[in-house]
């Protein structure tokens, strides 16, 4: 809002400087944006002004806060208004003019005056000069006469041309669907059903609270004109006002409410000046059309409730002092009850008690409010899931990923890599995301394009890039649910050298990024909890199915996400020069599971005896189906298996591939010896020859 | 106009089939989806048709667009899923995990300091509540005390996935993280465990502002709430004071200012006087926005006003990373060049 410090300085006694004003004004609740000195000893002040405000759009507004703001010491004196149809002679307005409301529910309250015989002209200097200092085009004497209303009380008010008015008249209704208007803008409108404007006899000549007709304007040739001045509903004046894109500093206004009680004033202010200015002879009257006024309401204010929330004392007397300031209506009732009536221009946002004591805390000064050294603390539980999340991330850095922060949104052709069947995706409807609508079903979709960016930047990294990033991922299932969850999405290239990738790098690219997902699980359960990865089916497109797994924390057996070879369309889609591995973990799912952290053990007494084997088994046979067969022969002594290597060449055959692997045995009473253990490895020799048809090489 | 439309869902479907790669099916997308493709010029056209035929012009271009748009999810899918059946060896993803790095990674600077934030009020007893980002306008505005009317509710001030007129709660993207302080009083409430509450939620949070150097589309704020049997705004100022000291340093100070939310009554903007690179001379910082609970919040929440008050607080967690590290632009915190996040 932008004021100027002459304009507001008619109101106030003493002046205020543009420092003082802003000291004020902030102390008040209404920061400044900027201050820009102007000639003459002038200054455009930028004021912020909350949405509840709508009064203090307005010099006389802001010039009344500074009055009751007890720290400037300013009276506030506003315009004098006397009534110039009072004595007036001459034809009634009605002999003129007639005014009807068809929708006093939206329209509360119009004023209509009549002046007969203007002279359409520039505006006098002071008025000119005062428009424009708070940006404001002068257009003719008559117009501006609007303006300052506008920026002086905060009424909104227009003008109409009476010539161009069919029957002489001005009636407040909806409009017809598909009714035409030519706006002051100079375009063509259509309205509909809902949309209020302000109509002569046959059509619409203005929207109403929002902006004039340009049929029925104020022209050169213009002599008798009738000055609107009246109040809309908030709702009904946005929603024009938003549906045909115009802000103007009517809708501004007649958005954050003006109230019908105080269109008297203004409309007899506008009248005087415009006779002053435009000269013309006024046709007595003043018409209005409307609803009751607005009762004043009454607001019961308990002292001892403002004792507790501002946490301090303050008088039943400082109370009343202040609220009498902003011009509220009070009197006492008993010890503990004032009743207090706020003024029509505040009626709108002073409603209840609270707003009262609002006012009260800021009259007093928020610095009045004693801040003390000490703060109140109940100690709880640390709390596991805030400790867990930030390990996991930790956990993840310290294994080469960098944490990203990417943008919830994707492309439709991102996106879609990632949408899993029975899912949809779900988008916003914003023209400034047009290119990127798309919630992301995935935070690998942010990932990819980080990577991209990286390799823009020629960004390397010893091990390849690793990142990860923790976010939502969004989609709707066909019934229309929307499903969030928070998931960490991790992304690795595949190390090696150059650009090509041999089938070992795959492998062990896949090895290092399950190993951080164990790593994870470790973190977030214990020791104790490990990862089990299914091969399965892939649920899009954007995993490599020769290459994917479901994950499953153990040994709950839950699945908590997923890990695999990022697909090679996908790949290419973001034109990566290497392959990748991604996973992600559903951290819900994760940190629902319990603890897996058993008793401490003491560390084994005497040494263990460890043996490698290397089963030359089919290419389909997987590592686990190995793991499983150790465990279920039940080899004496046995303690560990570990995987040592996979080799595949001549020596292995076609379709065929050697795995190494390492057992290890341990008596808790005894140094084992080799004979302890070689019938164990027999055994073992035997079983995998037997279930997975194994053979084995001489060593 | 029908006609036209069946024109192009036919062709646009027939044009899609024979897309091979990812740059053709890019241009079928301009061509058909685009600002400038063939639907939105339909769309243009549309003010042409008779008023009394509207309504099935319309749904049937919501049934193309709808179509066209599945079919080009299902194209960009199928492109990616016709790989060749695999030969020779195979990748084993039951073969054990391999930790090992050549280098440490590092985390986000952003998720830095909220940890730091997070420590801080954690200290002071206020434990951490994470909420929906994708939320309805019930939690994000009804019950944040902000009316129909209120200029906030601006379709160009929100993402809103549903439109915001539809009968239902329409779904949006969290314009603050206020939204957390409802659903931990509804919770609270429902299940019995508070008041007293004391939370603090850090969070991504979504305005369709323009990007340049300090806005951004998506940014993290951090919000707190403590509900309480007589708290005032003695505790409110006492808790924000204790912050600024415990992370600023001793010699911090904070201003409150009289402003307005929806949500809190009185309300305040704060400022903080600090230095906030250490070395700095310190100066004023408006950090964000306070203020006692709104009662009308609390009783909507099923909280009573006449028992419990509480206050509440919200900053963003950029300014404060940017002032702390000297970071010139917000857009350096979203493009996570590995030269930038590891400098921290």
């Amino acid at each position: 809002m932008n004021i100027s410090l002459r304009w507001l300085n008619q109101y106030l006694q003493p002046h205020v400087s543009a420092a003082e004003a802003e000291a004020f004004l902030t102390e008040m609740g209404f920061p400044l944006e900027s201050v820009t000195p102007c000639a003459g000893g002038d200054a455009l002040l930028d004021v912020e002004v909350t949405s509840n405000r709508g009064d203090c759009l307005s010099h006389v507004g802001l010039a009344r806060e500074i009055g009751a703001c007890p720290r400037a010491r300013r009276r506030f004196i506003g315009p004098a208004i006397s009534d110039p149809h009072h004595g007036t002679q001459g034809d009634p307005a009605r002999h003129f003019f007639r005014l009807e409301n068809r929708a006093p529910e939206v329209c509360p309250r119009f004023t209509a005056q009549v002046v007969r015989g203007v002279k359409v002209g520039p505006s006098p200097t002071w008025l000119a000069q005062a428009l424009e200092a708070v940006g404001q085009r002068s257009i003719n004497n008559i117009v501006d006469v609007t303006n300052w209303l506008a920026f002086e009380l905060g009424n909104p008010a227009h003008v109409f041309d009476l010539r161009t008015l069919a029957g002489s008249a001005l009636v407040v209704r909806y409009a017809q669907d598909g009714e035409c208007l030519k706006t002051l803008d100079g375009k063509e409108r259509t309205l509909k059903a809902d949309e209020l404007v302000v109509a002569d006899a046959e059509r619409a000549q203005s929207l109403a609270g929002v902006i004039g007709g340009f049929d029925s304007q104020v022209t050169g040739t213009t002599g008798d004109v009738v000055l609107e001045v009246a109040c809309w509903d908030p709702v009904t004046v946005r929603r024009a006002a938003r549906r045909h894109r115009i802000r103007t500093d009517a809708s501004h206004r007649f958005e954050r409410y003006v109230d019908a009680r105080t269109l008297r004033d203004a409309a007899l202010r506008g009248v005087n000046l415009l006779l002053e200015v435009a000269g013309g002879s006024l046709a007595p009257g003043l018409l209005h059309e409307g609803g009751a006024l607005p009762t004043q309401a009454e607001i019961t204010l308990r002292p001892s409730r403002v004792k507790v929330m501002l946490g301090a004392e303050v008088s039943v007397a400082a109370m009343i002092a202040m609220l009498r300031s902003l011009g509220i209506d009070v009197a006492q009732r008993d010890e503990d009850a004032l009743v207090c009536a706020p003024p029509p221009w505040r009626a709108s946002d002073l409603t209840r008690e609270v707003d009262l004591i609002e006012e009260i805390a800021r009259l007093r000064g928020l610095d009045a409010v004693e801040a003390q050294d000490r703060v109140v603390v109940s100690p709880r539980a640390a709390p596991r899931q805030e400790r867990v999340k930030r390990e996991m991330r930790r956990v993840l850095a310290g294994l080469g990923f960098y944490e990203a922060v990417t943008f919830s949104f994707a492309s439709r052709e991102g996106a879609a890599p990632f949408v899993e069947h029975g899912l949809r995706t779900l988008a916003v409807d914003d023209a400034r995301r047009a290119h990127e609508p798309v919630l992301r079903p995935s935070a690998l979709a942010g990932l990819l394009a980080c990577r991209r960016a990286n390799q823009d930047g020629q960004v390397a990294q010893p091990g390849g890039v690793r990142l990860f990033e923790r976010a939502a991922a969004f989609a709707e299932t066909e019934a229309g649910a929307s499903r969030e969850r928070v998931t960490l999405a991790l992304l690795a290239d595949v190390p090696g050298e150059g650009r090509r990738r041999g089938h070992d790098d795959l492998q062990r690219a896949v090895r290092l990024v399950r190993g951080a997902v164990e790593a994870l699980v470790n973190a977030a359960l214990g020791p104790g909890a490990s990862v089990r990865c299914l091969p399965g089916e892939v649920p899009c497109a954007a995993w490599n199915p020769d290459a994917f797994a479901w994950v499953e924390a153990m040994p709950a057996g839950v699945r908590i996400g997923r890990l695999g070879l990022i697909a090679r369309s996908l790949q290419d889609q973001h034109g990566l020069e290497v392959p990748l591995v991604g996973a992600e973990i559903d951290e819900a799912a994760l940190l629902n599971l319990p603890d897996v952290r058993g008793s401490i053990r003491p560390v084994p007494a005497f040494p263990s005896i460890e043996r490698d084997l290397s089963p030359i088994v089919l290419e389909e046979t997987r590592w686990e189906a190995i793991a499983a067969l150790v465990d279920r022969t039940g080899l004496e002594h046995f303690e560990a298996l570990a995987f040592v290597g996979c080799y595949r060449g001549e020596q292995a055959g076609a379709g065929r591939k050697s795995l190494t692997l390492r057992a290890r045995f341990r008596a808790p009473d005894r140094t084992l010896r080799h004979e302890d253990v070689d019938p164990q490895m027999n055994a073992l020799m035997e079983a995998l020859a037997k279930e997975l048809g194994a053979t084995f090489r001489l060593a | 106009m029908l006609q036209t439309l069946d024109a192009i869902h036919a062709e646009g479907l027939a044009a899609l089939a024979g897309t091979s790669d990812h740059a053709s099916i890019e241009a079928w997308r301009l061509a058909y989806l685009g600002g400038k493709g063939r639907l939105k010029n339909a769309m243009a056209g549309l003010r042409d048709v008779p008023k009394d035929q509207k309504p099935a012009v319309g749904a049937r271009m919501n049934e193309v667009k709808a179509a066209l748009e599945a079919a080009l999810e299902a194209r960009v899918a199928a492109l990616g899923s016709a790989a060749k059946p695999a030969t020779g060896p195979r990748i084993d993803v039951t073969e054990p995990g391999l930790v090992l790095t050549e280098a440490v990674g590092r985390r986000h600077i952003l998720s830095h300091v909220r940890d730091e934030l997070v420590d801080v009020f954690g200290r002071m007893g206020f434990e951490v509540a994470e909420g929906p980002e994708l939320e309805d306008d019930e939690h994000n505005f009804v019950k944040l005390n902000i009316p129909p009317e209120h200029p906030a509710r601006e379709p160009g001030d929100n993402f809103y996935v549903d439109p915001p007129e539809s009968t239902r709660s329409a779904r949006m993207l969290r314009s603050q993280t206020s939204t957390v302080q409802i659903r931990v009083m509804e919770d609270a409430v429902k299940r019995g465990w508070g008041p007293p509450i004391r939370i603090i939620s850090p969070g991504r949070v979504y305005r369709p502002d323009t990007v340049d150097a300090t806005h951004s589309f998506m940014f993290h704020q951090i919000e707190g709430l403590a509900i309480d049997r007589g708290l005032s705004m003695v505790d409110l100022k006492s808790t924000l004071l204790a912050f600024a000291r415990a992370y600023f340093g001793p010699d911090a100070e904070i201003r409150l200012r009289p402003s307005f939310f929806p949500f809190t009554e009185p309300s305040a903007e704060l400022d903080m006087k600090i230095a906030l690179k250490p070395g700095d001379e310190p100066r004023w910082i408006e950090l964000g926005g306070c203020g006692m609970v709104d009662p009308a919040v609390l009783t909507m929440c099923g909280i009573d006003p006449e028992e419990w008050t509480g206050f509440a607080w919200g900053f963003g967690i950029e300014r404060l990373a940017m002032g702390k590290y000297g970071i010139p632009d917000i857009r350096l915190l979203y493009q996570n060049d590995l030269r930038f996040l590891g400098q921290l």
